[in-house]
């Protein structure tokens, strides 16, 4: 029997890019995953964010929400959650540690549909730019319908760029 | 027809009233990234601990080990639990008062990967005395260096573990 999680795109970073962006999200799926290893980036102590696409397009319209629990190993752990932003968020990461990096696995619920929300739950594992341990763990959703999601794009903070990583996307058999 | 990209490696099954089991050779340059589970097995009490093995299977004990989750019982408040500069990866799993037993999921990022430091995230229930905990966490080790796989250990005498380990391919 053929396995059920089924890759459907793969951008491997080498060298520097603004953006990084997966598509095929279609009627295919009901469920896609995202994994994302050793994502770096070139400029110090910028955010991981992402977008949903619409016919490759990101919307950068403010109908972002995002609520989790930052987990770190150096000191208490931070409440993070915010509203109509223009992203999804993640952590920071940078360049004052060579190994700073992020590590993501995330879960995409309705992004083919044109009635329903489309939510992402996110778990990480993260090198932050001051060598600290750091994820976040928690649930996002973007709160405009209409047009069908067929991606997501990741990119960094104030237009630094990505200098590494392999993001990878699934769909999970139904 | 599509061919499915979890690929399993391996399952590894722990015999009776041991304190460490090894998933050996399960680590390659075939896989980013790995998916575990983990069924603790059957204790008196105690907690589970997880560490990585290096390229000729020894331990990696080093104080390289920053590691931290979100404790959370049903019907009361959550705790902070943090360690940093360990020999370990502490309490990813617990056994308590004879119940069945933790059980745990992981994802681990780069490890056989020799210039990247190894990654985790891991999400776990167990029950203690009647009470349910869940517990969320992170962890990373701070070494560059290639690891082939990793160990299970408690601070009592466990039985039956059950560790399964697939590729994200």
């Amino acid at each position: 029997m053929a396995g059920s999680l089924i890759k459907i795109d793969e951008e491997i970073v080498a060298s520097a890019v603004a953006s990084v962006t997966l598509t095929g999200i279609d009627s295919t799926y009901d469920v896609y995953m995202v994994k994302v290893n050793n994502w770096k980036t070139d400029t110090n102590d910028r955010q991981c964010l992402a977008r949903v696409t619409e016919s490759g397009t990101p919307n950068t319209t403010a109908n972002y929400d995002y609520a989790g629990k930052g987990l770190r190993s150096d000191t208490t752990f931070t409440n993070r959650s915010g509203t109509n932003g223009t992203e999804f968020k993640f952590e920071y990461i940078g360049t004052a540690d060579s190994q700073a990096q992020s590590n993501l696995t995330l879960f995409l619920f309705n992004f083919n549909s044109t009635t329903e929300y489309a939510f992402i739950t996110n778990e990480m594992s993260n090198l932050d730019y001051l060598g600290n341990a750091f994820g976040t763990q928690g649930g996002q959703v973007f709160t405009s319908t209409g047009t069908a999601r067929d991606g997501i794009q990741f990119f960094m903070s104030s237009s630094a760029n990505t200098s590494a990583g392999t993001f990878t996307l699934y769909g999970l058999k139904k | 027809m599509a061919v499915g990209n979890l690929e399993f490696i391996t399952n590894v099954q722990g015999g009776n009233n041991i304190t460490a089991l090894d998933i050996d050779n399960v680590f390659s340059d075939k896989y980013d990234v790995y998916f575990v589970t983990h069924l603790t097995g059957q204790s008196s009490v105690g907690y589970i601990s997880m560490s990585l093995l290096d390229s000729a299977g020894s331990e990696v004990t080093t104080t390289t080990y920053d590691k931290a989750h979100l404790s959370m019982p049903a019907g009361s408040g959550f705790s902070e639990y943090r360690v940093v500069n360990n020999n370990k990866w502490e309490r990813v799993n617990y056994t308590y008062q004879n119940a069945i037993g933790g059980t745990t999921s992981y994802y681990i990022f780069n490890p056989y990967d020799s210039s990247s430091y190894t990654f985790m995230t891991f999400q776990n229930g167990f029950e203690s005395v009647g009470t349910m905990y869940g517990l969320k966490g992170i962890g990373v080790e701070t070494t560059a260096a290639s690891r082939r796989g990793f160990r299970i250990s408690a601070t009592a005498n466990f039985s039956g573990a059950d560790i399964s380990v697939y590729g994200v391919k």
